[in-house]
């Protein structure tokens, strides 16, 4: 039974459409990362799953209820992006201070205060008022705050948002370690290097709507490109090839053969063999999860008219 | 544990700036200056001189009644009053036990003679009136006898301000006015003869003027009885001495009157005269009762300015709150965990409501503390003052919560409800001077309509914050005045508790609902 369910789920600010019927399912355990540019509504999904915002139309449930209930707030945890700690608290007494709203008890909340605060590194800095953390502390702080009170359900809006590149380390290793107690992570990131390490699986969303989802694995796979690479000496058949119908490309001594029209790699394999042509190395060619990314934003909506999306005057701001 | 949880979260952002500190200094320097206070009794000689002067103000009704024995001009809130002219003398006080002064039983001769007739201070219509009633003798009996009248019969005269000229005596006409007469004037040049049975003319405002209606037989019928049950009634309701013996001696003729007189309580009682100095004996700053000098801290210093500095900077420190928690990336952080937006809205306001209550205490229950040492007088009711601040905060807090959740800004509900203050004092005060304005009856002009109908219509729907202000004084005075000054109070047309509290707690409730459902029906 999915943890995260959404079926048609839509969100109008005013007349903007954020939300245009979004439907996607969560299994325990898993870590989904949700992937879109700014504006893409990927905050507004979060907040709804959270009874932030509240939806228009569709419906939206967490483990297993409504959501929105006191109840379920109880058992998830949330990062907000760009949020704002108070100043006048330091790391150890605002966690104690939502401890209480969480109901934990003085000897849990001293537990797991302690605890979560030594898991991101800030210890040390347990008793220091908040307002003198730098923003990678104010982050870290963010994530502990999310998963202290032993929460089923994690939501992570931008969690490696300006955190250096050691500290996302640690950050990624986290959630690796989270999900491995059973945890649900739900990420939702820009950053795709880092979505594509973690993730079970991933949801790209563009102008408020999903528009792929599935395992990492899926989505960078490439089934129509092969990297050829032959002994050293031997020459690689381009012309004849080509004249078989496949578009070839040779760097470094290796080849990009794509496939086209339905070919398979094997009539290539047989040339090569007819040939005595020594293959050394052949591999099926995946790509990033940018490119995939990239590609399914230019088709949906082309560069050209991203460009004059972008360009025109600022309507007013969603939260995402 | 929600609940303690926001309060100590309200405490921890109101003690992280600088403001709580300048609150706490303020407060304390308040403290030092009640602790500078001396409270020294008069010594029984003067004392006792002292009381006996206010003897001249009786009360009708056996001094049951609000209203005083004597002549009054006007009504409403416009009267004045004038005492019969006795004079009470008091000589050869002498100490009757050991104990401590203020316990101390004393005997005393008390001296009662009509004053040397002369024309009294003033002019114009009330010297004259004053000088009428002066030729008259035996004072004391008239007094007296007016005093035990139940009820109380007095002879009324309406006089036109204008020319001073009786138009009218015990509610009937006396005499056409002046008014009337003019108006027939043109009338009879032209030839006309007036209608013998014609109604008089309209009058225009008069002046109401009253004095006892006392006859010779009544004055006669007084008796020694009658006389010892008034001084002991004066000396009841002018110092709160109820333990006194009184009793009348021969060797004077009417209408002087001498008496024997043995009082017990001494300086305990609240209207014994006290010197109250200020700054550890630097300069004198009430001559007077205790209450004098109590409510001259209690009321003016800590009710008075220091509620309005406590206020402001209240209103400064916690106007923070609720714009603090809606800002973008803290309300989020706050709304995922398992609160709702009611419970937030409602924790915040108390949070800053019990911030205000502390702060109360601390000033207020520091104040009262040392008062009390000082003057060695131990009046809980000052302590009112705290619940009566909170609540005068909690009005002006709600409307600073709506305008949080409206603006999101602090500086914006900061000065908005500084300026929301200013209008309810405004608005009060304009009511308490409208309604003497409509009490003046020799005026011919009037306030403009609508003004009239600005200032009862914001009255109405509006805070009563100077209600409460005027409520809590009467309060105060309760605790250490005496029940002639009480009397006094009485006679002004105070507003009732329930008014006062119920529109506040109803216009607390409607900011409330505004702010909750301007919350609960936002995104994020």
């Amino acid at each position: 039974m999915p943890v995260i369910e959404t079926q048609g789920l839509r969100k109008d600010y005013g007349g903007i459409e954020a939300l245009k019927g979004v439907s996607l399912a969560v299994e325990p355990g898993q870590i989904y990362g949700l992937l879109g540019q700014n504006g893409a509504g990927k905050s507004t999904l979060v907040k709804i799953l959270l009874g932030i915002v509240r939806k228009t139309d569709g419906d939206a449930y967490l483990l297993g209820e409504s959501v929105g209930t006191a109840d379920v707030r109880r058992r998830v945890g949330f990062l907000p992006e760009d949020h704002a700690f108070p100043g006048y608290h330091t790391a150890r007494t605002v966690l104690d201070f939502y401890g209480r709203l969480y109901g934990m008890s003085k000897d849990d909340r001293r537990t797991r205060i302690n605890e979560a605060l030594d898991i991101v590194g800030l210890k040390k800095r347990m008793d220091t008022k908040i307002k003198s953390y730098s923003k990678g502390m104010k982050q870290r702080l963010g994530i502990a705050q999310s998963f202290f009170h032993d929460p089923e359900v994690i939501f992570l809006d931008e969690p490696t948002d300006g955190v250096d590149p050691v500290g996302r380390k640690d950050i990624r290793e986290l959630l690796v370690q989270l999900k491995g107690e059973g945890r649900t992570i739900f990420v939702n990131s820009h950053l795709l290097g880092e979505v594509e390490m973690i993730s079970d699986r991933v949801a790209i969303m563009h102008l408020g709507d999903v528009v792929r989802q599935g395992t990492v694995a899926d989505l960078t796979r490439q089934t129509d490109k092969f990297a050829v690479r032959l002994a050293d000496g031997d020459e690689f058949p381009l012309d004849d090839l080509q004249r078989m119908g496949y578009s070839v490309s040779l760097m470094d001594g290796t080849a990009e053969v794509e496939l086209t029209d339905g070919k398979g790699i094997d009539p290539v394999l047989s040339l090569l063999s007819e040939r005595r042509l020594r293959l050394r190395h052949l591999l099926e060619m995946k790509q990033t999860l940018e490119d995939v990314f990239v590609k399914l934003i230019d088709s949906t909506e082309p560069r050209a008219k991203r460009a004059v999306r972008a360009a025109r005057p600022a309507r007013p701001r969603r939260d995402d | 544990m929600k609940f303690l949880a926001f309060l100590r979260d309200s405490y921890r952002e109101a003690v992280d700036g600088f403001v709580i500190y300048v609150m706490l200094g303020l407060s304390a320097l308040v403290i030092v200056l009640a602790a500078s206070l001396s409270f020294t009794p008069a010594e029984p000689d003067q004392a006792f001189v002292d009381i006996a002067k206010q003897f001249k103000l009786a009360f009708q009704n056996r001094g049951a009644s609000n209203e005083p024995v004597g002549y009054r001009v006007g009504s409403g809130l416009a009267t004045k009053y004038g005492d019969l002219p006795c004079e009470y003398t008091v000589s050869d006080v002498q100490r009757m036990d050991a104990g401590s002064r203020a316990t101390g039983t004393y005997k005393l001769r008390l001296t009662v003679k009509p004053p040397k007739v002369e024309r009294p201070r003033g002019n114009g219509l009330e010297a004259d009136l004053m000088a009428a009633i002066a030729e008259r003798t035996d004072w004391f009996r008239m007094v007296v006898a007016a005093w035990a009248q139940t009820p109380y019969r007095q002879d009324v005269a309406e006089l036109d301000p204008r020319t001073a000229e009786v138009v009218g005596l015990n509610g009937a006409p006396f005499g056409p006015p002046r008014a009337a007469k003019k108006a027939k004037e043109p009338e009879k040049e032209k030839g006309k003869e007036p209608e013998p049975d014609a109604p008089p003319a309209p009058r225009g405002p008069t002046i109401r003027v009253s004095a006892p209606q006392v006859s010779e037989a009544e004055k006669k019928a007084v008796t020694d009885e009658m006389m010892t049950d008034f001084l002991k009634n004066q000396f009841a309701l002018h110092a709160g001495l109820d333990d006194v013996t009184v009793k009348r001696l021969d060797g004077v003729t009417e209408p002087q009157y001498l008496f024997d007189v043995e009082v017990t309580g001494g300086s305990a009682s609240r209207g014994w005269p006290y010197t109250t100095k200020a700054l550890f004996g630097a300069f004198t700053l009430s001559k007077g009762t205790l209450a004098d000098g109590l409510l001259l801290v209690e009321d003016n210093l800590v009710n008075g300015i220091g509620a309005v500095v406590t206020l402001l900077v209240t209103i400064i420190l916690t106007a923070f709150f609720i714009p603090n928690l809606m800002r973008k990336g803290s309300l989020d952080l706050i709304l995922a965990k398992p609160v709702g937006r009611g419970e937030l809205l409602v924790y915040k306001y108390v949070g800053g409501l019990t911030f205000m209550f502390l702060v109360s205490c601390i000033a207020v229950g520091g104040v009262w503390l040392v008062l009390s040492i000082r003057s060695g007088y131990w009046n809980p009711v000052f302590l009112l003052s705290i619940p009566m601040l909170t609540f005068s905060f909690a009005i002006l807090y709600a409307f600073s919560a709506l305008l949080g959740v409206l603006t999101r800004n602090a500086i914006v509900a900061i000065l908005l409800t500084i300026l929301f203050m200013f209008i309810l004092w405004a608005v009060g005060t304009g009511k308490t001077l409208l309604d003497v304005y409509r009490a003046v009856p020799v005026r011919e002009d009037s306030a403009p309509k609508w003004l009239e109908y600005t200032v009862d219509g914001a009255n109405a729907v509006l805070p009563r914050y100077k209600d409460l202000d005027k409520l809590m004084s009467r309060t105060l005075a309760e605790g250490v005045s005496t029940p002639a000054e009480l009397k006094s109070r009485e006679r002004l047309d105070l507003p009732s508790w329930g008014s006062a509290i119920g529109v506040s707690m109803g216009f607390i409730a409607l900011m409330l609902l505004l702010a909750y459902w301007r919350f609960v029906t936002r995104d994020g």
